[in-house]
C-alpha cells in the first residue's frame, strides 16, 4: 500500500472514523488472518483473534506514531496475542487444544513428538495440512520468526527488537526453521 | 549449509544484508544469505495458502464499526439520559407547585413586592439610614410634643404621609 494511503487510512482510524478501521482490515484483514492460522492452525483460534485485535486497534491505534512502519507496530501486537494466548493455553489446556500446547512446541532439532490433534473441518478445507503439521512441530519461537518475516515483513532487525535478542540469533534459529521445514516437508518444500 | 560453521557476527552481516543494507559479504556468507533467501521464497507461496471461511471478515468488519462507533455512541447516551433528567425534574417541580400553590407563589410574591401599606413615620425615620443629623435632632424633639404638635410636625416635614385625623 502506498504511504501516503496509508497515512490517510491511520489518520481516519486516529480520529475514530469507522471508515478508517474498515479500510485498515480489507488492507492487513487477510494477511493477519493468514498468520493468525499459521501460528495457530485453527480457523476459529484465528477469528477470534483478528476480531480482538481489531478492537485493540481501536483502542490503541492513537498511540501508533507515525515514525515507524506500521506493519511491523501491527504485527507486534499480533505477535503478543499469539504468544498471549499460547501462554493461556499452555496453562489451562483444553481436549480441542491447538498447536500451541500440542507438544509443548519442540525445538526443530527433536523433531520426534506426538502428532498435534487436528480439527477435522480443518482437514477437509485445509490443502495445505502438511504445512500445518510441520509449523507444528516448530519451536513457537522460531515458527513465529519465520511467520513475522513473512506475514508481517519484518526485518530481522525488528524482529530482534521484538524478541530482545540480537540480530544474529533470529537469523540463527530462523535458518534452523527453515531447514527442519525442509526435512520436515521433503520434496513438498515450497510447492 | 550448517550455520554452527558461522560464527555470531556472519549471522549478523547476513541479518543486515537481508534486510537490505549495504553490507559485502565473503563467499561463505553470500552462498548462507542465498540459501536462506531460497527457503524464504519457496515457503512464501504456501504460507499464503490459507482459505479465509466466508463471511469472516465481514463478521469482524461489522465488530470493529459497532466498538468505534462506541464513544459516540455512549456520549449520545449520556446526554440523552441527562436531558431526560432535567425533563423530569422540571416537570416534578411543576406539578409539585401545582399541588401546593400556597406554598411557593404568594411567599415569592411577598418576597418581591413588599406591600405598601400605611407606615409609621417615627419608625420610617428613625430606620432611615440616609436620615441627617437634623432629622435626628426633629425626631428627638417629636418625641416630647403632644399629639397636635406631632400632627403639624409630620405635616411639615411629609405632608403626603400624614396619617392623624385625616380620614
Amino acid at each position: 500500500m502506498e504511504a501516503d494511503r496509508l497515512r490517510d487510512i491511520i489518520a481516519r482510524a486516529q480520529s475514530n472514523q469507522a471508515e478508517g478501521y474498515e479500510q485498515l482490515l480489507a488492507a492487513y484483514g487477510v494477511r493477519l488472518y493468514g498468520y493468525f492460522h499459521r501460528a495457530t492452525g485453527d480457523h476459529h483460534e484465528s477469528e477470534d483473534l483478528l476480531s480482538e485485535l481489531m478492537l485493540r486497534l481501536v483502542r490503541m491505534i492513537k498511540e501508533y506514531d507515525d515514525r515507524g512502519r506500521f506493519e511491523p507496530w501491527l504485527f507486534r501486537i499480533a505477535s503478543n496475542m499469539v504468544r498471549d494466548r499460547i501462554r493461556r493455553r499452555t496453562a489451562s489446556p483444553s481436549p480441542s487444544g491447538w498447536l500451541g500446547e500440542s507438544d509443548g512446541g519442540l525445538a526443530d532439532d527433536e523433531m520426534e513428538g506426538p502428532a498435534t490433534a487436528v480439527d477435522a473441518g480443518l482437514v477437509a478445507t485445509d490443502t495445505s495440512l502438511q504445512l500445518k503439521q510441520a509449523l507444528d512441530r516448530l519451536d513457537p519461537t522460531v515458527r513465529d520468526m519465520i511467520l513475522l518475516r513473512h506475514f508481517g515483513e519484518m526485518s530481522f532487525r525488528e524482529i530482534a527488537r521484538l524478541y530482545g535478542c540480537p540480530m544474529g540469533t533470529v537469523m540463527a534459529r530462523v535458518h534452523r526453521g527453515f531447514k527442519a521445514l525442509r526435512k520436515l516437508l521433503g520434496d513438498d518444500y515450497g510447492k | 549449509m550448517e550455520n554452527e560453521e558461522i560464527n555470531p557476527q556472519s549471522l549478523e552481516r547476513i541479518a543486515q544484508y537481508l534486510d537490505g543494507e549495504k553490507i559485502v559479504l565473503s563467499a561463505e556468507e553470500q552462498l548462507l544469505a542465498a540459501e536462506i533467501d531460497c527457503d524464504q521464497r519457496a515457503l512464501a507461496g504456501r504460507l499464503d495458502d490459507v482459505r479465509i471461511p466466508p463471511g469472516t471478515i465481514d463478521r469482524i468488519r461489522r465488530q470493529t464499526r459497532a466498538q468505534a462507533l462506541k464513544p459516540v455512541r455512549r456520549l449520545f447516551k449520556v446526554v440523552s439520559w441527562s436531558a431526560a433528567a432535567a425533563a423530569v425534574l422540571v416537570a416534578c417541580m411543576f406539578v409539585w407547585q401545582g399541588l401546593n400553590p400556597a406554598a411557593t407563589g404568594p411567599t415569592n410574591q411577598i418576597a418581591a413586592n413588599p406591600p405598601a401599606g400605611p407606615e409609621n413615620p417615627l419608625i420610617s425615620m428613625a430606620n432611615d439610614a440616609a436620615a441627617t443629623e437634623s432629622d435626628k435632632v426633629d425626631l428627638i424633639s417629636c418625641m416630647t410634643m403632644n399629639n397636635e404638635d406631632l400632627k403639624i410636625a409630620i405635616e411639615q416635614t411629609s405632608p403626603e404621609k400624614a396619617i392623624f385625623g385625616d380620614e
